[in-house]
């Protein structure tokens, strides 16, 4: 009997702590987006009025922030440095592979970087300042749709997760 | 082979960090001979990859080695040159609009990269480069005491005299004039260091890599990179006090008015101009201009009778009198 109840209550914490875990995802995604509006924001600084060079631009704008795009853009910065045998392009599609199956970071935002970085670097300020625009234009868009799924689904996972667990244990008592 | 390779590597880093892995491999390919004295790589989009040495250009194999028949040579692709460009601009187009409306870029250590390809204007000028398929990277090479033979008939007690330089391309016209401006800046036997203002409009003296000299240029040395003559001039009389100013590659009208001021607030000016002598200066009206206000005390020519940076003649630019009769390396 102990043993039973011991398993319940084991069954229903986890099942609690996923929902917790489903939850957070549409949190964590938020700040990630805007995590990555900010770091656009300093990139775009470096390049339009410093005209620093694209890596040592990209180590200054993530400087002040955390996360997965810290890491990302972090490596890229690390492979134009070291490399001279791949194109900027190849060398940003290979750093976002990491990224690809990331619980906390959406494929719309995912793919608005995607193209973002088929532009980066490569033409003048005037160009790079409009690619900067559109990417931000479109995070924003994505933040307002990442806020609209929170508040439809974080609390509606925490209470399954619970109810879940209970169901469950309910079932095998 | 080992020698050659690190020769490049290490002697002309920044131009290998330019040049994609390919193209690379068989620049470290070619003969020690032809290495050695090389002047430039020339990179054109679907043409022969060529180099210049020893005063002529020889094409390419894939395997490093020469040939004289261009279909045996390797072809430059679209990817080489898009590649290059990627590579000389650090990813980093933006960072060289300027330079690109100007139509080279200056790598670390000074090295210049011409660019060719289809132009995009506005109104007269240059806005800016819609494809570029032509490179011309220039192994520039400073030669130290350059100028030695030069400097006694430019100097008088402790003041440097108005100088104008005439020789053709490569005749190690800037090479000169960069020793020129080290020699005066840091002082030598007999003469105490000056202030010396460089305008450096093609980054070809100083060859400055943002904003800092890559070539040894003095230790008095203050340089106006990029910027036009006329206008850096003038900034330089107001802002540096130079003693000497030093520009490379004289020839517009507003160059001539800067001149004139220059001389007008008492500071010393050292040019230099294309041309292969006195006499086809004087067919050119700009030089001519200036020729005929004896501005200059001093006027050389370069040549290569004796090889290239032969001082052909050194004329007193005020009386006309030859000071040098017999050419001199």
């Amino acid at each position: 009997m102990l043993l039973k109840i011991i398993s319940n209550l084991t069954i229903i914490v986890c099942c609690t702590f996923l929902g917790l875990h489903m939850s957070y995802r549409y949190n964590y995604r938020i700040y990630n987006i805007k995590i990555l509006q900010s770091i656009l924001a300093h990139l775009e600084t470096e390049i339009i009025h410093y005209s620093t060079f694209l890596s040592q631009a990209i180590i200054n704008s993530v400087r002040p922030f955390e996360g997965e795009w810290k890491t990302f853009f972090l490596k890229v910065a690390a492979s134009l440095e070291d490399n001279n045998e791949h194109s900027l392009i190849d060398i940003w599609i290979e750093c976002l592979k990491g990224l690809k199956n990331n619980p906390y970071i959406g494929k719309p935002e995912y793919e608005i970087i995607y193209r973002f970085g088929m532009q980066l670097g490569g033409t003048d300020k005037k160009s790079q300042e409009k690619y900067f625009k559109l990417a931000q234009e479109q995070l924003k868009i994505e933040e307002n749709n990442a806020q609209q799924l929170r508040l439809r689904y974080s609390k509606m996972y925490r209470s399954l997760g619970l109810l879940l667990g209970i169901g469950i244990a309910i079932v095998l008592f | 082979m080992k020698q050659k390779i690190d020769y490049l590597r290490h002697v002309h880093k920044p131009v290998m960090k330019a040049l994609p892995d390919n193209i690379k491999k068989i620049i470290l390919s070619i003969s020690p001979d032809i290495l050695n004295e090389l002047e430039e790589i020339r990179i054109r989009q679907g043409r022969p990859l060529m180099v210049y040495s020893h005063g002529r250009d020889y094409f390419l194999c894939k395997d490093g080695g020469i040939t004289y028949n261009q279909n045996s040579a390797y072809i430059v692709t679209q990817e080489d040159t898009r590649r290059i460009l990627e590579l000389i601009s650090n990813y980093s187009i933006y960072a060289f609009e300027e330079e690109l409306r100007s139509g080279f870029i200056t790598l670390q250590g000074g090295y210049r990269i011409g660019l060719a390809g289809k132009t995009v204007l506005k109104g007269d000028r240059v806005a800016a480069f819609q494809h570029i398929t032509s490179f011309n990277i220039r192994i520039s090479k400073e030669v130290i005491n350059a100028a030695n033979k030069i400097l006694p008939f430019i100097i008088k007690g402790n003041r440097v005299l108005h100088t104008l330089i005439l020789s053709p391309p490569q005749m190690g016209k800037t090479t000169l004039i960069r020793d020129i401006t080290r020699q005066l800046s840091n002082g030598f036997q007999g003469f105490r260091g000056v202030k010396v203002g460089v305008v450096d409009e093609r980054s070809e003296i100083a060859g400055c890599f943002q904003g800092i000299p890559q070539n040894d240029v003095g230790i008095r040395t203050d340089i106006l990179d990029g910027c036009p003559k006329a206008v850096g001039i003038i900034m330089l009389i107001r802002s540096m006090s130079p003693n000497v100013i030093i520009t490379d590659e004289i020839g517009k009208p507003d160059d001539v008015v800067a001149v004139e001021d220059a001389l007008n607030a008492g500071i010393s000016i050292i040019t230099t101009a294309h041309s292969h002598g006195l006499e086809d200066a004087q067919k050119r009206p700009i030089l001519k201009s200036l020729l005929d206000k004896n501005i200059f005390q001093r006027i050389l020519v370069l040549g290569n009778s004796l090889g290239t940076g032969t001082l052909e003649r050194v004329y007193d630019g005020i009386n006309g009198k030859l000071l040098l009769e017999k050419p001199i390396r």
